[in-house]
């Protein structure tokens, strides 16, 4: 393989490997630094949350749990992180049933526009969170809707392009010639597909649906319009003790416990359903 | 169709042909998503954009009365140009510094070998999972007043008291930047990965140094990449409100900002006027940018 060297050019009288090895340790050595903008805050984050100083001495001199005793006796926080729980399941299973039926109908329909509705079904992906939470704050204000229902609304609307994506392609990956083989021998189309295709792309829907509960967890831009007096997500309440709290360690608690759920989902994904995070997301 | 295939006596169908059935009235079971999106996304958005043309009212939300004055004191007062100007330029700079140094960590990613691949692109999918406040944060606890930084540099008497490190515009770049870098750098290793190695070798055969190679088929190779990279990079930045307020204070007012505020005074015809702008805003620079480098790869990574 020839490595190109950004840095030093080869000069043609000498042998080639010695630029090369060059141009591949300052490569190697910008990884780092854009790695290191990438994750020094969440790694400073983690270490912080097991510092039983209130200050943020670093190193710690020690280590204790004395954060998320703090955080599991701090009502507003316990009930953001349960409100988060609720809201992140409500999302996923909502946005599995209306992603699902239509992921299907594109892979199995017979109608035109697909490429745009397709592209349509995918519009909350990019469209800011900051407007499309005042949008619905104004709306959900003129419909006096409570406030449960404001977030799961908006939750649910950026967990559907995930579901879509991820069993769209689990579908594109299947087989179609074993549900054939069940038509011919004689299902119906429709039984075919729920006895043969779904029980098979069934990984791609529970990756649809983590990813729609992982993004329902950590939402704050259309959230934050959108929460209100009682209730409030997890990420709501680390935004406000950021902003007015005294003892800000509590939040280093808090979003450790979040990157934890966020593993654990991670690994039960790999373990159990052999997915990779890199899959679905492709 | 099948009955065509199977006389061809073709073992393997061609994957052009291998659809042989579609369900009748398939898209019905689009129904329950296009309804969602229709009265959750498309009419309060629409709703949004006609209050944007109404003026305040001080009794309820807007007074339904037609007039351009909300558009007009935006698009004329130096303060909204100014914090218009402030945003794209904040979000230009976040998208180069993304570039510059996403670039070399794709290609040094792109190099590897798959399985070694993989494992660093989790480590810069993980962060995309989690909040904005807690990354957010994390700098916080590093540069703020009693921060990491100074706490450092107090007992080590490089200063005698705490460095003002955030509540800067520079602080605001740094925040985005390490919030976004990740997708910059998926995106253009996703490129990098299909682009095949003969043409290197061909360049190569054809005596082209490795710096020749890289700037005459590497990089031009790789455009697509980054055009999808820095419009996923650019969209995001250009709509931060909470990274911001958070990093930059009140000195640093996006237009996000501007929105949220607009909000809390519950002038709402001024919060729809400046979401418009926006959006046109976004659009059309996105637009400028991918006219003039060339389209966006397929299949963004996100």
């Amino acid at each position: 393989m020839s490595t190109p060297s950004r840095e030093a050019e080869p000069s043609p009288a000498r042998p080639l490997r010695r630029p090369m090895d060059w141009g591949n340790a300052a490569l190697a050595a910008a990884t780092v630094v854009a790695y290191a903008v990438v994750l020094l805050p969440i790694i400073v984050i983690i270490i912080s949350s097991f510092n039983p100083s209130s200050a943020l001495t670093f190193p710690p001199q020690q280590l204790s749990l004395r954060w998320y005793f703090e955080f599991f006796n701090t009502a507003d926080m316990v009930s953001g992180f349960v409100w988060s729980l609720v809201i992140a399941v409500i999302a996923a299973a909502a946005s599995v049933v209306l992603g699902t039926l239509a992921a299907i109908a594109l892979a199995r329909g017979r109608f035109p526009f697909k490429g745009a509705i397709n592209a349509f079904l995918l519009t909350p992906l990019i469209f800011p969170g900051l407007i499309l939470g005042v949008a619905l704050l104004l709306y959900f204000q003129l419909a006096h809707a409570p406030i449960l229902a404001r977030i799961a609304t908006a939750h649910i609307l950026l967990g559907v392009p995930f579901v879509v994506r991820s069993v769209l392609s689990s579908l594109d990956l299947f087989d179609i010639r074993v549900e054939e083989a069940a038509i011919i021998h004689g299902a119906s189309p429709v039984r075919a597909f729920f006895k043969v295709t779904l029980p098979s792309i069934q990984p791609g829907i529970v990756a649809g649906a983590v990813f729609a509960f992982v993004v329902s967890f950590g939402e704050v831009n259309a959230t934050l319009f959108l929460t209100g007096p009682g209730l409030s997500t997890l990420p709501i309440q680390i935004y406000s003790q950021i902003q007015y709290g005294s003892e800000q360690v509590i939040v280093a608690a808090a979003s450790t416990l979040q990157m934890g759920l966020v593993i654990a989902l991670i690994v039960i994904l790999e373990k159990v359903f052999g997915l990779s995070i890199t899959t679905p997301t492709r | 169709m099948s009955r065509t295939s199977s006389l061809a006596g073709t073992a393997e169908r061609a994957p052009a042909a291998r659809r042989p059935f579609r369900w009748k009235r398939a898209e019905a079971l689009l129904a329950p998503a296009f309804l969602y999106y229709f009265v959750l996304l498309v009419l309060p958005s629409a709703a949004f954009c006609v209050v944007s043309f109404y003026g305040r009212s001080d009794t309820g939300f807007f007074d339904g009365v037609f007039t351009l004055k909300n558009y007009v004191s935006v698009l004329t007062d130096g303060f909204y140009l100014g914090s218009l100007w402030l945003t794209f330029r904040i979000s230009v700079e976040t998208t180069l510094a993304c570039l510059l140094l996403g670039y070399p960590a794709a290609y040094y990613l792109a190099k590897l070998s798959p399985a070694a691949r993989k494992k660093l692109i989790i480590l810069l999918l993980f962060p995309l999972l989690l909040s904005t406040v807690i990354r957010v944060y994390g700098w916080i606890a590093l540069l703020g007043r009693r921060g990491i930084v100074n706490q450092v540099l107090l007992s080590s008497g490089a200063t005698d008291y705490p460095i003002a490190f955030l509540y800067t515009e520079g602080t605001v770049l740094l925040g985005l930047v390490s919030i976004l870098l990740p997708y910059m750098i998926i995106n253009i290793t996703n490129t990098l990965i299909t682009i095949d190695p003969a043409l290197r070798e061909a360049a190569a055969a054809h005596g082209a140094g490795p710096f020749k190679i890289f700037l005459k088929v590497t990089l031009p190779l790789s455009g697509a990449g980054m055009v999808s990279g820095a419009v996923m990079v650019f969209t995001i930045a250009m709509s931060t409100y909470i990274i911001s307020f958070l990093l930059g204070g009140p000195k640093v007012k996006l237009l996000g900002n501007l929105i949220f505020d607009s909000t809390s005074s519950f002038n709402w015809p001024l919060a729809a006027a400046l979401s418009v702008v926006l959006v046109v805003a976004t659009a059309a620079a996105c637009g400028a940018m991918v006219r003039l480098l060339g389209s966006p790869a397929n299949g963004m990574a996100r």
